[in-house]
C-alpha cells in the first residue's frame, strides 16, 4: 500500500495534457492525485488500463506517490453496484496503483457519465440508508478507506429534506466510510445558497472522518459563483483550511484542483500563468500543513 | 393526499427532463403548467416538475453544463478511438467537432453512453453515415477510415466477452511448434480496406499519402496485455494466417504452403512462431 501524506496536486487532463505535467515539477508536491477515469479502459472491453494513457500514468508513478480519485464511478445510482465502473474499473485501479485510500462523489450515476455533476443525491433519510449500504459494499470491494466528497450543487435535488451536512455525515457514519472535505465546494454553496452556512456545515460533519481536503478557486458567471477550479484559492477557503486543519486530526492529504473548461464553455481557459498560480497556492498549503498539530494515529 | 416520489422516482423523472428538450424548455421558460399537465397525470411527478420549474436559474445551469460536458466527453472519446474520422470530418477543428458532438447527442436525447466508448463510437459512425451524409458531401476517404476505425472498435468491444482462458497457455518463444495446431487468437480479425491508408494510421491523423490499392490488416488483442495490435498483412502472410483454422498442424501448413507457392517451410514456421509469441495465434 502506498503512503500519502502532505500536499498534492490533482493531475487532471488540464495539468497533464493542456499545460503539461512536467511544468509543475518545481511546485512543492508530495504526491499526485490521479483521476481514475483518465486512465482506465472503457467498460466495453477487457482491458483495465487505457493503452493510450498508460505511459503517462507510469511516468507519474515514477515521480510521485499516487492517490486515486474516482469521478465517474456511478456507484450511487440505481443500477446494480456490481455493474458500475466504480466496481469494475475503479476498484482494480486502486489496487493496481496501491492507493492507500480513494474518494468518490455524492451524485447519482447512470450509464451517461455526463449527467453526474448535474444530479446531486437527494438529501433524505431514506437515501442515507440506501447510499450507505452501497458505500459500505463499495468500500469492501475497494479494500481501502472510501471517502465521500461533498458536492457543489446549483440546487438540492428534488425531495431533499435534510441539510447537506447531516446527509454527508450520516452516510459516512452509517457506512463506516470517510470524507473528502472539498472546502471550495462548501464555500461556493454558501455563496450561492442563502440557507447554506459554511460554518454550520463544518460544525456538523464528523471532522474525525475527514481524511482528505480539496482546495480550488472558482469563477463568477451570470450571478452565480461556480466551482470551475480555474482561479487562485480564495481567502475564505484559506480561512476555512486554517480552521479545519487543527480539528480534523485524521487528514492525510490536502489537494489543489486546477482545471480548464470542464463544465461550461465560458469557464476561463487555462494558460501558462496557471503554473505559478498553482505553485503559489501549493506553497501556501504546504506552509499551513507544516504548522498543523501532528496527526492522530490511524 | 399526494404520496411523494422516492429518490428513484425523482431520478427517473430528472432523466426524462434531460432527455425531453420540449419538456425541459417549458420548465425553463417559467410557463410550464400546460406542458406539465399534458405530460404528467401523476400528482407526485407534477409536484417535482413544479419544483424544478420554480428555480429555472439552477435548472438552466444543470442542463447547460450537462450538455457541454456530454459533448466534450463524446469529443474526447472520438479523438481517442476514432481520431482519423474525427479529424477528417471536421478538418481537425476542435470547435467544429464539439458542435458535431452536440448535435449528435441532441439527436440521441442526451443519452451519452459514458464508459461504453466503443458502443458510442459505433453509434456515432451510424450517425455520420445515416444523417451527416444527408446534408453534406462526406470527405474523400471517409468511408475507408470509418471502415478501419469501426473495425478496431468492434474488435476491442468483442474482447469484453472473452474469458482469459480463451487465449490458451502462453507459448514460450523457443518451444517447438511443428506438431501444434494454430488457430486465430480469440480476439483477432482481418480488416480489408479498398485504399491504403497506412500513413494516416501511422501518423494518427489524416496526413500523408493515400494509395489507390487494397490494404489488409491483422488486428488482435494479445493475451493478458492492456493493448492491441494492428499490423499490415501482405498477401503471403495473409495466406498463412487464413490456413490457421485449428485443423492442420504448423508443420502441415508450412509444408503444404511451401509446395503450393514455393516459399520455404522454415520461413513459414518463423511467421507462425512470431504470431504465437505475440498472441495473434493460439497453439493447441
Amino acid at each position: 500500500m502506498g503512503h500519502i501524506e502532505g500536499v498534492g496536486l490533482q493531475f487532471n487532463p488540464t495539468i497533464v495534457d493542456d499545460l503539461g505535467w512536467e511544468r509543475f515539477s518545481d511546485c512543492p508536491i508530495d504526491f499526485a492525485e490521479v483521476l481514475i477515469d483518465t486512465f482506465v479502459a472503457p467498460l466495453d472491453c477487457r482491458f483495465l488500463f487505457d493503452p493510450h494513457a498508460r505511459p503517462v500514468l507510469d511516468a507519474l508513478a515514477e515521480r510521485y506517490p499516487l492517490l486515486a480519485h474516482s469521478n465517474y464511478g456511478g456507484e450511487f445510482g440505481f443500477e446494480p453496484l456490481e455493474e458500475t465502473a466504480a466496481f469494475r474499473r475503479h476498484a482494480p485501479f486502486v489496487d493496481a496503483v496501491a492507493s492507500p485510500f480513494v474518494a468518490d462523489h455524492l451524485f447519482y450515476g447512470s450509464p451517461s457519465s455526463s449527467h453526474i455533476w448535474s444530479s446531486p443525491l437527494q438529501f433524505s433519510r431514506a437515501e442515507i440508508t440506501r447510499v450507505a449500504e452501497r458505500a459500505a459494499a463499495l468500500q469492501d470491494r475497494m479494500g481501502v478507506p472510501l471517502l465521500h466528497e461533498d458536492a457543489f450543487f446549483y440546487a438540492p435535488f428534488a425531495g431533499s429534506d435534510v441539510p447537506a451536512a447531516e446527509f454527508v455525515g450520516g452516510v459516512a457514519e452509517k457506512a463506516g466510510t470517510f470524507l473528502l472535505l472539498d472546502l471550495h465546494n462548501v464555500y461556493a454553496n454558501s455563496v450561492n445558497h442563502a440557507d447554506f452556512s459554511a460554518a454550520a456545515y463544518l460544525d456538523t460533519i464528523p471532522l474525525d472522518r475527514v481524511v482528505e481536503i480539496h482546495l480550488a478557486g472558482g469563477q463568477w458567471l451570470d450571478g452565480w459563483y461556480h466551482d470551475f477550479h480555474n482561479a487562485p484559492v480564495p481567502e475564505p477557503v484559506w480561512a476555512m483550511l486554517g480552521d479545519v486543519l487543527p480539528k480534523a486530526r485524521n487528514v492525510r492529504a490536502v489537494v489543489l484542483e486546477v482545471q480548464g473548461p470542464a463544465h461550461h464553455p465560458l469557464s476561463r481557459p487555462s494558460d501558462p500563468s496557471w503554473v505559478p498560480m498553482a505553485c503559489d497556492d501549493l506553497r501556501r498549503a504546504q506552509a499551513m500543513w507544516a504548522e498543523r498539530p501532528g496527526p492522530a494515529a490511524w | 393526499m399526494t404520496v411523494p416520489l422516492d429518490a428513484a422516482g425523482c431520478h427517473a423523472l430528472w432523466r426524462e427532463v434531460i432527455a425531453d428538450e420540449e419538456l425541459c424548455d417549458a420548465l425553463l421558460s417559467g410557463d410550464a403548467a400546460s406542458v406539465v399537465a399534458d405530460r404528467c397525470s401523476d400528482p407526485a411527478e407534477r409536484s417535482i416538475l413544479e419544483t424544478w420549474a420554480a428555480n429555472p436559474a439552477a435548472l438552466r445551469w444543470n442542463i447547460v453544463n450537462l450538455r457541454f460536458r456530454g459533448s466534450q466527453d463524446t469529443m474526447f472519446k472520438l479523438r481517442r478511438w476514432m481520431p482519423l474520422t474525427s479529424a477528417l470530418l471536421t478538418e481537425g477543428r476542435p470547435g467544429w467537432l464539439l458542435d458535431l458532438c452536440f448535435e449528435y447527442l441532441a439527436h440521441h436525447r442526451w443519452d451519452e453512453l459514458g464508459h461504453r466508448h466503443f458502443a458510442e463510437c459505433r453509434r456515432f459512425a451510424d450517425y455520420v453515415t445515416g444523417r451527416v451524409s444527408q446534408r453534406r458531401r462526406l470527405p474523400d476517404h471517409l468511408e475507408t477510415v470509418l471502415t478501419y476505425e469501426t473495425a478496431v472498435c468492434a474488435l476491442l468491444e468483442r474482447s469484453a466477452s472473452v474469458p482469459l482462458e480463451a487465449w490458451g497457455p502462453e507459448h514460450a518463444a523457443d518451444s517447438p511448434i511443428h506438431d501444434l495446431r494454430p488457430r486465430p487468437g480469440p480476439v483477432s480479425q482481418l480488416i480489408e480496406l479498398d485504399e491504403d491508408i497506412t500513413e494516416w494510421i501511422v501518423n494518427g491523423r489524416p496526413e500523408g499519402a493515400v494509395l489507390d490499392r487494397p490494404l489488409r490488416l491483422l488486428s488482435f488483442v494479445p493475451r493478458l496485455g492492456d493493448t492491441y495490435w494492428v499490423t499490415p498483412l501482405d498477401s503471403g502472410p495473409e495466406l498463412v494466417f487464413r490456413r490457421c483454422a485449428g485443423r492442420d498442424t504448423c508443420g502441415e501448413i508450412a509444408d503444404r504452403l511451401a509446395a503450393e507457392v514455393g516459399a520455404r517451410a522454415h520461413d513459414i514456421l518463423d511467421v507462425l512462431q512470431t504470431w504465437a509469441r505475440e498472441g495473434a495465434l493460439v497453439l493447441e
